[in-house]
């Protein structure tokens, strides 16, 4: 398999997933574009690459340090583009992102307005060794 | 059964991912080649004869608008074929779980393939011409069987329609 970058989902406690609550309460065409651009991103070996627009580095906060985001939209009536962001640790030298959570974005705001926050305090538990990583995969197990 | 394969039963889920991957997969290809060429946008904008903007957009998988006009320049530059094809759904999963940024660096150009085959063409004609198997007069064609490695013998009399396995 021609894999370059591994993804995993981070389950922080026995409560559940942030990342797949997030993507199960998606429409099918959120998680198709979203699906088709983490397939692409595993296959891309640079992903500092400036024309690579799939991927960003949250650099503007100090409190957001140490998150990056996967990055895609989804064309809307009169191809009215809205854009999403799963947010995430991504670690370059062991060629990884571990998905924390996601989000909308309305304008320049993330919808949920906390989601930023909240994915800073689920890295916070990440790098605090509580919790779970798991390979990638927000299929349906249950049933 | 793969993960994505579950998730393709859902029609709109189908539509939706493969008409994404049909627009994410052309850039990819247009950055992982050029990347792998060593090629700047300029130098491939040249070669492809169109701007470094036409370059820079073909390269975004969130343009989406690209032509195939626009691709076959591209390819062109690249002096390679690019082809568009329908398939079934499980090509599409095997060329997303399958493909990779290195089968790009291998990737050659059509002087690339000609090359060697061009001289093994010309022992292959002398050989013939040296010990008169062919015939006097006759011409030898590489037809679609020839990257199959046979060859047809045309020209009359004896020979005629004869396939050599070379």
């Amino acid at each position: 398999m021609g894999k370059i970058w591994q993804f995993f989902d981070y389950y922080p406690d026995e409560s559940g997933c942030p990342i797949r609550d997030w993507y199960k309460a998606q429409t099918v065409e959120v998680q198709a574009r979203f699906d088709a651009t983490v397939d692409t991103l595993e296959i891309t070996e640079d992903w500092e690459n400036p024309q690579l627009r799939s991927f960003g580095v949250l650099e503007r906060k100090p409190e957001h340090a140490g998150l990056s985001q996967v990055k895609f939209y989804v064309l809307g009536k009169n191809a009215k583009k809205t854009h999403y962001r799963a947010v995430g640790r991504w670690r370059k030298e062991a060629k990884e992102f571990i998905f924390l959570t996601g989000f909308k974005k309305d304008g320049r705001s993330p919808v949920p307005p906390n989601a930023l926050d909240e994915a800073a305090r689920l890295l916070k538990a990440l790098e605090e060794q509580r919790g779970e990583i798991h390979e990638h995969n927000l299929e349906e197990t249950e049933g | 059964m793969s993960t994505i394969w579950k998730k393709l039963k859902d029609k709109r889920y189908r539509e939706e991912y493969a008409t994404a991957m049909l627009k994410r997969m052309i850039p990819y290809q247009t950055r992982a080649i050029r990347k792998k060429r060593g090629m700047s946008q300029a130098e491939l904008a040249e070669a492809a004869k169109v701007t470094q903007g036409v370059i820079s957009r073909a390269e975004d998988p969130d343009y989406g608008n690209l032509t195939l006009t626009t691709i076959g320049k591209i390819a062109a530059g690249y002096d390679l074929a690019a082809i568009i094809r329908f398939v079934p759904f499980s090509e599409l999963v095997r060329y997303s779980e399958n493909t990779t940024e290195q089968e790009f660096a291998e990737m050659p150009t059509f002087v690339q393939q000609e090359t060697p085959k061009q001289k093994k063409n010309e022992s292959i004609i002398h050989g013939l011409q040296g010990t008169g198997n062919a015939g006097n007069g006759r011409e030898i064609d590489e037809d679609v069987f020839g990257s199959l490695g046979l060859w047809a013998l045309k020209g009359q009399g004896q020979g005629e329609g004869m396939e050599m396995p070379i």
